[in-house]
């Protein structure tokens, strides 16, 4: 089986999605207090994977 | 007592079940069990005082106590409400799977679950220590240093391996064709690109929490490793 390379969207998606994750560790690690709920959870990805990307998007 | 399998479970029903079940109940039943309990459990601070259960094990699982949460016997009253109050057939079965999921999960600890409630027996594997009666952080120290830590690995890794269930075609396929009427109505408020970040949130939250959590145990905090069955031993567990 060979893999195909990732498309731009999919790869945009990828680091956006990996650069989440990452930050969100980070904070937990430091403040446990983050990760109570995920709800938390929730509003986090909501702000980080859809609120700034589209508002970047209207903006440029 | 799981950390990241209820967060994480629902997500393997979904590869297997497909256009069958609802993912927002499913999610629910899987949450239902400790929804209401688990802050008592741990104990919160509000104006200036502590509200925590006397005992936090028998007010989790025991009865008297909260512990029929944690029974197939609450997953089928609450999925038969859902199905025959609200009239959602797919809902009631959808959280009935979720909420069993929870219940027969939370066997593998030291205290167990009162599966076959109203029969108060607590059955039990044992596998991991229940050290939830000795406080947030002790618990999680505990449950990332046992072999349930190792049972959220195996979610996570299942996840990953039915990556599939994460991507936008699977979500427009199955899970918002299967929920329509829920999915469409909140797609007007936050378009696609939020919903999918809704439907990801608890893979999200189950394996980054894991890895922080793991991070903060054994990095920040050496807490040492104990991966014999019933361990770690250097907490106390709970029984029932």
């Amino acid at each position: 089986m060979r893999l195909r390379p990732l498309g731009r969207d999919s790869g945009w998606t990828l680091v956006v999605w990996g650069t989440a994750a990452g930050v969100y560790i980070a904070i937990g690690v430091f403040f446990v207090d983050f990760m109570l709920s995920v709800f938390v959870a929730m509003g986090y990805l909501l702000i980080v994977t859809w609120l700034v990307p589209a508002t970047v998007r209207r903006l440029r | 007592m799981s950390w990241a399998a209820h967060d994480l479970e629902p997500y393997a029903f979904q590869r297997h079940l497909g256009i069958k079940i609802a993912f927002v109940p499913l999610l629910l039943g899987s949450y239902a069990p400790d929804l209401m309990t688990k802050w008592f459990v741990y104990g919160v601070h509000l104006f200036g005082h502590e509200f925590k259960a006397s005992d936090p094990v028998q007010f989790h699982r025991g009865w008297p106590g909260m512990g029929l949460t944690h029974s197939l016997l609450w997953g089928v009253v609450i999925g038969a409400i859902l199905w025959k109050g609200f009239g959602s057939k797919l809902w009631g079965i959808s959280f009935l799977i979720g909420d069993w999921a929870h219940a027969i999960t939370d066997t593998g600890d030291t205290v167990g679950t009162m599966l076959l409630f109203p029969w108060t027996h607590h059955f039990s594997i044992g596998a991991w220590a229940y050290a939830g009666q000795a406080g947030r952080l002790t618990d999680a120290a505990a449950y990332f240093s046992g072999l349930g830590g190792m049972w959220d690995l195996v979610w996570i890794l299942y996840g990953l391996y039915s990556w599939r269930v994460l991507t936008g075609t699977y979500f427009d396929n199955y899970i918002f064709a299967a929920d329509h009427r829920f999915w469409g109505w909140l797609h007007k408020f936050i378009g696609r690109d939020g919903l999918l970040a809704l439907y990801r949130a608890a893979f999200f939250y189950g394996s980054c929490r894991w890895i922080a959590w793991t991070i903060w145990a054994h990095v920040v905090h050496h807490y040492p490793y104990d991966l014999t069955w019933g361990g770690p031993h250097w907490v106390d567990a709970a029984h029932p």
